[in-house]
């Protein structure tokens, strides 16, 4: 499975925190492997997607773009911060940490 | 100035407006400001803010603790009238967005982000390391940052005044958050936020006197910058191997364009940033002062448009300067302006109303 996070705004709307991270949960440990997959199945994505755009007049929100690809092909959600869903909200944290892992600063 | 206010009626405070002296147009402009909210709030946020409350308490500012979580708003660690809590998080959010009240109230006579005394929540120790401020539409929350690129995002007093002062353009111009009406909605976030930082300095800090950094303190130790934004100087205030290097443009001829950050509302904003700074400058002394009250006026005075371009902005706030200081300040705005590279006209006639009255259907507004 591959996964790729697109992150752009937020008030500090710099390079180190926006831009791509891919991940090849085939290229990570068991069990982090295990953790994402099991993270992006057990997101509701048209439940906690669907409550995530920004309401009227928010500032300084991040906006994500999730890319989910697999053998059966791939599909895409995009939303805003602050994320309310916990599991979706731990999704994107992993995915963050696991991309700063690869590119230590 | 707010003697006036409330018991002089609308017509008459147009005719001081149009014939007085300068400072009692001044006055009468303010005035008529104060009124035109009332009705723009009513028109525009239909069961938000549908009673303006000239005798409306004060807003109160509650900070809630989020203890690491997501969870909104949290826990409540300090209340209004509460004493510090010893929380440097707790203390600088709950200490900035009073200072950011203070300001509205003492400089523009504004009650709160919908001058109706909306009370304010700030959440504090937002998520696990979180490197970001927001204002949702109904609270500001603030993350720890990561503390290698990032430390608090409390320990700016303008990043408080900057995340409330979205809830202000929420509330008067609404101004769309995409490329340049996003770009400006930043840029008032900034001009505003700066200012309180000025008017919140002991003493008070002058246009010269000020550093015009939006974020100074935030970078952690070991990055190479000064701050996340310069307003003076947009396009300098970091340049880091880490953090990447500030893309903020200082004129039209640089203006980005992207479809990140709906359209580059953060990167872009330095252009209106930087004629916001060079009209504080040319008029000197405070910037709320002059340069503050015209682009007070072009946000709340109800005729800038949620889609409105730079330019369209810019026209606004020369025509807002003709009728507030008169000929000399609509050189320093036009000048100002012009450096940036958006050009504006000079007003039609001096003395007119600036607008056309409001009831008569099919007008659009001058400039907007």
């Amino acid at each position: 499975m591959r996964i790729t996070l697109n992150r752009s705004g937020g008030f500090a709307a710099v390079r180190a925190l926006t831009g791509e991270i891919t991940i090849d949960t085939d290229s990570l440990t068991e069990p982090s492997s295990r953790e994402i997959e099991h993270l992006v199945g057990a997101v509701d994505f048209e439940h906690a997607v669907a409550r995530q755009t920004p309401k009227p007049g928010a500032g300084d929100y991040i906006s994500y773009t999730l890319t989910v690809s697999h053998d059966d092909g791939e599909s895409a959600v995009s939303f805003t911060s602050p994320i309310a869903d916990p599991t979706l909200q731990h999704l994107v944290s992993r995915i963050e940490e696991i991309g700063r892992e690869k590119n230590p600063r | 100035m707010t003697f006036i206010q409330g018991i002089v009626p609308p017509h008459i405070l147009e005719h001081i407006r149009d014939h007085g002296t300068p400072e009692q147009r001044q006055l009468a402009e303010v005035a008529l400001e104060q009124h035109r909210s009332v009705i723009g709030s009513r028109e525009m946020a239909p069961g938000v803010a549908t009673t303006r409350a000239l005798g409306a308490p004060p807003a109160t500012v509650a900070i809630y603790d989020a203890q690491g979580s997501t969870t909104l708003p949290g826990s409540l660690v300090r209340g209004d009238t509460d004493p510090a809590t010893g929380d440097a998080e707790t203390d600088e959010a709950h200490d900035g967005l009073r200072a950011t009240l203070d300001f509205y109230s003492g400089v523009y006579s504004r009650n709160s982000v919908d001058d109706a005394g909306l009370d304010l929540i700030g959440t504090v120790h937002y998520g696990h390391a979180y490197d970001n401020a927001e204002w949702t539409g109904s609270q500001m929350l603030f993350g720890d940052g990561d503390g290698t690129l990032f430390n608090r995002f409390t320990i700016a007093i303008d990043v408080m005044g900057h995340e409330l002062t979205h809830g202000v353009t929420q509330y008067t111009a609404a101004l769309d958050y995409q490329d340049q009406a996003g770009a400006l909605n930043e840029s008032m976030s900034d001009v505003f936020g700066s200012m309180v930082k000025q008017y919140h300095a002991d003493p008070k800090q002058t246009a010269d006197q000020a550093d015009w950094l939006i974020g100074a303190g935030l970078l952690a130790a070991g990055i190479h910058g000064v701050a996340l934004r310069s307003m003076k100087d947009p396009g300098t205030a970091y340049d880091d191997p880490q953090l990447g290097k500030d893309p903020q443009p200082a004129d039209m001829a640089h203006y980005v364009h992207t479809s990140d950050d709906n359209g580059g509302v953060h990167i872009n904003s330095g252009i209106p940033n930087r004629a916001f700074y060079l009209a504080a400058a040319g008029f000197g002394g405070y910037a709320w002062d002059k340069a503050g009250r015209i682009w007070y006026a072009t946000l709340t005075g109800g005729h800038l448009r949620a889609s409105a371009t730079f330019a369209a902005f810019a026209q606004l706030t020369v025509t807002n300067a003709q009728s507030l200081f008169g000929a000399d300040a609509v050189t320093v705005v036009r000048d100002a302006w012009e450096q940036v590279g958006v050009a504006t006209k000079v007003p039609a006639t001096d003395g007119q109303p600036h607008h056309k009255p409001k009831k008569k259907p099919h007008t659009t507004p001058s400039g907007a």
